[in-house]
This record gives structure tokens, C-alpha cells and sequence, in this order.
């Protein structure tokens, strides 16, 4: 054996490694989740035509030349033109604004139900995970219980039960999803507490602490934000869905489900009143959709 | 088997009892009740309403009088629609959503299937995009934006189906098979889309894979042609992320069928329990719910049998 040798950092293999590795600058997770995900052009085109729709959503009604509620009694079903852009709804109203507060209201109800959503599924994923034995076994029984239940139907009696204001519909669309969240959590968890970095980490005398914020966490945000990203569009659906029942929200307010409702009854005479929100939630809906596959082809380690 | 099958459905028991005890408190918590209307009613009267059925009595007292009478198979009369039980209005919308439902179902597993495996088998070609970008519309597009555009298109602006209604079996004789399975047409294709959608992209996947294993190959060095391979070997193993979706497929179209029985105007049991939920008529709801809490626990115990038949790795206990 060569003399020069003798510990393995001076095995000349391991110094050229060394040499190599120290120019490169230390690439976590996220850094190159984020050079996959801009690489990914419908996911990126995605996030661009999102955020526009956010932003009408947010501040085109602040500019628009008509509010939500106002009436028009001479522009009964016009149709599209200079002074409606989108035309104007059965009774007179400007649909170029109400299809953008129906934008305010679903997205709202996409964001705050998946939060819902969110806090429900990992504080259960991962205290069954996390604990395991007996107490995840009650827990996870619990989720199958509730999956096999036809869940749209509680919503649709909690939705009567409590009345149409947007808080129920927030907790009640929450509460529908968070058992996916929940199973996903749990599982990841599992597995996380068992690989070989978190027993490396705890060997090298890690506090619990700190495994938990420096190891499970990050692991665990992959398929939380993925999941997330597949909520939103499924939250936005579920309100469009009570709406177009009639058990979202009430005029005068509007969603993209209400809009929905009246354009189907008026297609005959005035097809753009089905036409413009369709699209204004088709589109976010494919936007959500390309990111979340985006998203967990950036994300997914398996995949690489 | 036999006895997974009894054990499955012991185990359901107290799933079906908690979608009761849900389903009844929640009910009982709205405010106002079946017989709350804008005209007061002298107290007398709504005093014997209330007796007449048994809604004077304390609330737990209700529900286990309830729960007595379903077990015998008495699910009360409906509050809001008179002279009609439950069972007998629930059995008049079964045949109605039953058709459509399991119309959509088969056409959702045969259709969504065989694009899947055409798309898998030209894994990156014309014809994988092309289904691929259709089955994105499917799964992205809700069924209340799909139902009212396919009725413009092929019922307002073309004459070629009906718009709406309900032609029914027993009308077949007197209007022709024609016009029945001419206002079956939207509301299936409606219901089945998403379904489609999301068959088609399971399949594709689980092709995909199958096809790569290495029996696959041991079938092809045999000399079996792609369609042999496919008939006997590739499909079957490829059906089993098919068939565990069953399950939720079924619960899918049941609550998609709230919808379209609305847009096509169709007097299915969706519908019922919609305006009952609306107008509290307590005994309908809790029917329609126990009904479809039932063929959900019976779908999924179906499909996890089916699935034993086909995948050996598969045991049951």
C-alpha cells in the first residue's frame, strides 16, 4: 500500500473528490426542484396565466366601469360590446365584473378550503404516523370509515344545516379533503422515520427537535404542496358544484358555479352568459392542473 | 371467500349506523322543520302534525324509533311529498338513475379502457396525445359546464337530441326505442366524461408498466402478436388499478348524477334528495343517503372480490 495513503481522505480518489466538490455550490432539494420546474414550460406558462387571473380577480372589479350588483334595466341579456365587455346577465348586470368576484369568491374558496384541508390532514397524518401502534390504527380506521361515506351528500345537509355563508363552505369543502391529505402524511411519515438519514441523524446525537424540522419536514412539504396544488382545482369544483345546486353562495354575490347556473338557463338567447365564466374557470382549472404535474415532476425524487 | 364476503359486510354495519346517526342529528340541527311555512297554522293544528309523526317527542326518542322502524324495512312516509313513502318514491327515481348510472359506468370502463390501452401501445405517438389532451378536458372540465355546451351543440343549435326529460321504459312501446335512447344519449355522455377521463389515464399508466415486465417480453419472443398480447396476458394485470377505482368511480357518478338529473330535468333520486335536503323533508334524505352509503359499502366489497379473482398477490382476510 502506498505510504502517502495511509488514511482514507488522503486516498488520492478521494482528495480529487474533494477538489470537485468544492467548487460546486451545495444543491438542496429545492434548488433543484426550481431549476426542473422552470424548465417545465406549460407549468410555467401556467403560473403566469394563474397569476393573471388572480390579479384580475383581485383588482380588475376595483377598476371596472360597473359594480357587481348594479342593475342596467336596458341591457337585459346584451350582448357583448364596448360598455359590457363580457355582456350583461338576466338582470342587467355587468358579467365582464361579476365573472371577476366570481373569481374573488371561488379562488377564495379553492385557497381557504385547502388550507382547512391542510391543517386537518397533517396534524392526523402525522401524529398517526408519528405515534404509530395502536392509536394510528384507531386513526387511519377512522378515515376509512369516513371515506366509504358518500361525503358530497353531509356536505350538501351541512351546507342546509348551517346556511350558504362562505365560512361553512371553507370548513365544509375542507373537511371533505382532508382525508387524502391525511392518508399521505401518515404514510410519508412512516417511512421518513424510518430511513436511514433520520437513524444517521439520530446517531450523531440530533435532538428530536431538530430531525423533526431539518429531515421530516422538508421531506414531507414535497407532497404536501403537490396534494395542494390538486385540492385547490377539486375545493373550486366542489363550491361551483353546491352553486350550480343552489347551495353556494347567494346573490347578490356570485361564484363561477352561480354564473354557471344562469348561463346554462339563459344559452338559448344568450350563449356568452354560459360561455365567458366556463372559460375564466376552465382555465385556472387546466392552470392547476399543469402545475400540480409540474409541481410533482419537479418534487418527486422517484422521477429523476 | 365466503366468509371475507360476511365479514365485509358485518364490518359494514357500523359504518351504515354512523352515516344514520350523521345524517339524522345533522338533519334535525336545520333550522325550521318539514312543517314550518310562511302561513301559522293555529297550535292546535301543528301540534298534531307533530304527533301524526312523531316529531313531539324528544330527539333521541325520534331516532330510535327510526332506527327501529328501518330495520324492519319501514322508512316512514316522506314529510313533504303526501301520500308517497319513501321506499315508494325511491323506487320510482331508481329505475331512472339506475339507468343512466350504470349506462355511464359500463360506457366509462369499456371506452376508457380501450383508449387507455390504445394510448399506452402508442406510448408518445398521435394517437397517446391525442387521448391524453382529451382525457385532460375530461377530468379538468366539471359535468355542469360539459352538459349545458353539449346540449347547445347537438340539441339547440343542431336539432338532432332532445334537450331534456325523462322518456322512460315504460313509455318505449307508445314513443319508440328511438326517442328513448335519444334522451339517454346527453345525460350519459355527460356523466360518463370525467369517468372516461380518469379510466383512460389509470389504464394507460398500469399498460405501460405491464408491458414492460418481463412475461411480456418471454410473450413476445414466443411470437405473439401485440393484440395477443394484450387479449391474453397484458390486460388482465393491467385491469387491477382499474377495478380498485371502482369503488370510487361509482361514488363519483352517484353525486355527478345530483347534477346532471338537474340539467336534463330527469325524476331520479339525485334530485329527491336535493330539494328534500332543501325543504327538510327528514325521512326522504335520511332513504336517499342510507341507500347510497349502502351501494357504495356493496360497489367497493364487489370490487375488492374481483380483485382478489385477478391479482393472486391479492389475500383476502
Amino acid at each position: 500500500m502506498n505510504n502517502s495513503a495511509r488514511y482514507a481522505k488522503d486516498h488520492p480518489s478521494v482528495q480529487a473528490m474533494e477538489k470537485a466538490a468544492t467548487p460546486m455550490a451545495g444543491r438542496s432539494l429545492w434548488d433543484d426542484a426550481k431549476r426542473r420546474m422552470m424548465r417545465n414550460k406549460a407549468a410555467m406558462a401556467s403560473l403566469v396565466v394563474l397569476g393573471l387571473v388572480v390579479l384580475l380577480a383581485i383588482f380588475g372589479p376595483m377598476f371596472a366601469a360597473h359594480a357587481y350588483n348594479d342593475i342596467f334595466y336596458d341591457a337585459y341579456l346584451a350582448p357583448p360590446s364596448d360598455n359590457f365587455w363580457f355582456g350583461a346577465d338576466a338582470n342587467g348586470r355587468d358579467l365582464f365584473v361579476r365573472t371577476l368576484i366570481g373569481a374573488r369568491v371561488s379562488l377564495a374558496v379553492g385557497f381557504m378550503a385547502t388550507i382547512v384541508s391542510l391543517v386537518i390532514g397533517v396534524l392526523w397524518g402525522a401524529t398517526a404516523g408519528f405515534f404509530g401502534g395502536t392509536i394510528d390504527n384507531v386513526m387511519m380506521r377512522i378515515v376509512d370509515v369516513l371515506y366509504s361515506l358518500p361525503f358530497v351528500f353531509f356536505v350538501i345537509i351541512l351546507m342546509v344545516v348551517f346556511g350558504t355563508s362562505l365560512w361553512i363552505m371553507f370548513i365544509a369543502i375542507g373537511a371533505i379533503e382532508w382525508l387524502t391529505m391525511a392518508r399521505i402524511v401518515r404514510g410519508q411519515t412512516l417511512t421518513l422515520k424510518e430511513k436511514e438519514f433520520v437513524e444517521a441523524a439520530r446517531a450523531t446525537g440530533v435532538t428530536p427537535m431538530n430531525i423533526v424540522r431539518r429531515h421530516i419536514v422538508p421531506n414531507l412539504l414535497g407532497p404536501v404542496v403537490i396534494y395542494m396544488t390538486l385540492i385547490i382545482p377539486y375545493a373550486i369544483l366542489a363550491e361551483s358544484f353546491l352553486s350550480f345546486l343552489g347551495l353556494g353562495v347567494q346573490e347578490p354575490l356570485t361564484s363561477w358555479g352561480v354564473l354557471i347556473s344562469e348561463g346554462a338557463q339563459n344559452m338559448e338567447t344568450a350563449p356568452w352568459l354560459l360561455f365567458f365564466p366556463a372559460g375564466f374557470m376552465a382555465i385556472t382549472l387546466f392552470c392547476f392542473n399543469f402545475i400540480g404535474d409540474g409541481l410533482r415532476d419537479a418534487l418527486d425524487p422517484k422521477d429523476r | 371467500m365466503l366468509l371475507y364476503t360476511l365479514k365485509r359486510l358485518l364490518s359494514a354495519i357500523p359504518t351504515l349506523l354512523v352515516v344514520i346517526v350523521v345524517a339524522f342529528f345533522m338533519m334535525r340541527l336545520a333550522p325550521g322543520g318539514p312543517f314550518t311555512s310562511d302561513r301559522s297554522l293555529p297550535p292546535a293544528i301543528e301540534a298534531n302534525i307533530a304527533a301524526r309523526y312523531n316529531l313531539d317527542q324528544p330527539v333521541a326518542m325520534q331516532f330510535l324509533t327510526y332506527l327501529g322502524n328501518v330495520l324492519q324495512g319501514d322508512f316512514g312516509p316522506s314529510y313533504k311529498i303526501r301520500d308517497f313513502t319513501v321506499t315508494e318514491l325511491v323506487l320510482q327515481g331508481l329505475p331512472v338513475s339506475a339507468t343512466i348510472g350504470l349506462s355511464s359506468l359500463i360506457l366509462a370502463v369499456f371506452l376508457g379502457s380501450f383508449l387507455g390501452v390504445l394510448a399506452a401501445l402508442r406510448q408518445n405517438g398521435a394517437a397517446d396525445y391525442a387521448v391524453m389532451g382529451v382525457a385532460l378536458a375530461g377530468i379538468t372540465i366539471p359535468n355542469f359546464v360539459t352538459a349545458p355546451l353539449l346540449t347547445l351543440l347537438f340539441a339547440v343549435w343542431n336539432d338532432w337530441l332532445p334537450t331534456s326529460g325523462w322518456v322512460g321504459w315504460s313509455a318505449i312501446e307508445q314513443q319508440g326505442l328511438d326517442v328513448f335512447l335519444k334522451s339517454l344519449v346527453l345525460p350519459i355522455i355527460t356523466l360518463a366524461l370525467p369517468q372516461i377521463a380518469i379510466i383512460s389515464r389509470l389504464m394507460r399508466g398500469s399498460m405501460i408498466e405491464v408491458m414492460r415486465s418481463n412475461y411480456i417480453r418471454t410473450a413476445r419472443a414466443k411470437g405473439l402478436s401485440s393484440w395477443q398480447i394484450v387479449q391474453r396476458h397484458a390486460l388482465r394485470a393491467a385491469a387491477i388499478p382499474l377495478v380498485s377505482y371502482l369503488g370510487p368511480a361509482t361514488a363519483a357518478l352517484l353525486s355527478g348524477s345530483l347534477v346532471i338529473e338537474k340539467i336534463f330535468n330527469l325524476p331520479g333520486i339525485g334530485r329527491y334528495f336535493v330539494e328534500g335536503a332543501i325543504s327538510r323533508d327528514y325521512t326522504l334524505v335520511m332513504g336517499v343517503v342510507i341507500l347510497y352509503a349502502t351501494l357504495i359499502v356493496v360497489l367497493n366489497l364487489i370490487a375488492d372480490l374481483v380483485l382478489a379473482v385477478l391479482d393472486p398477490k391479492v389475500k383476502l382476510s
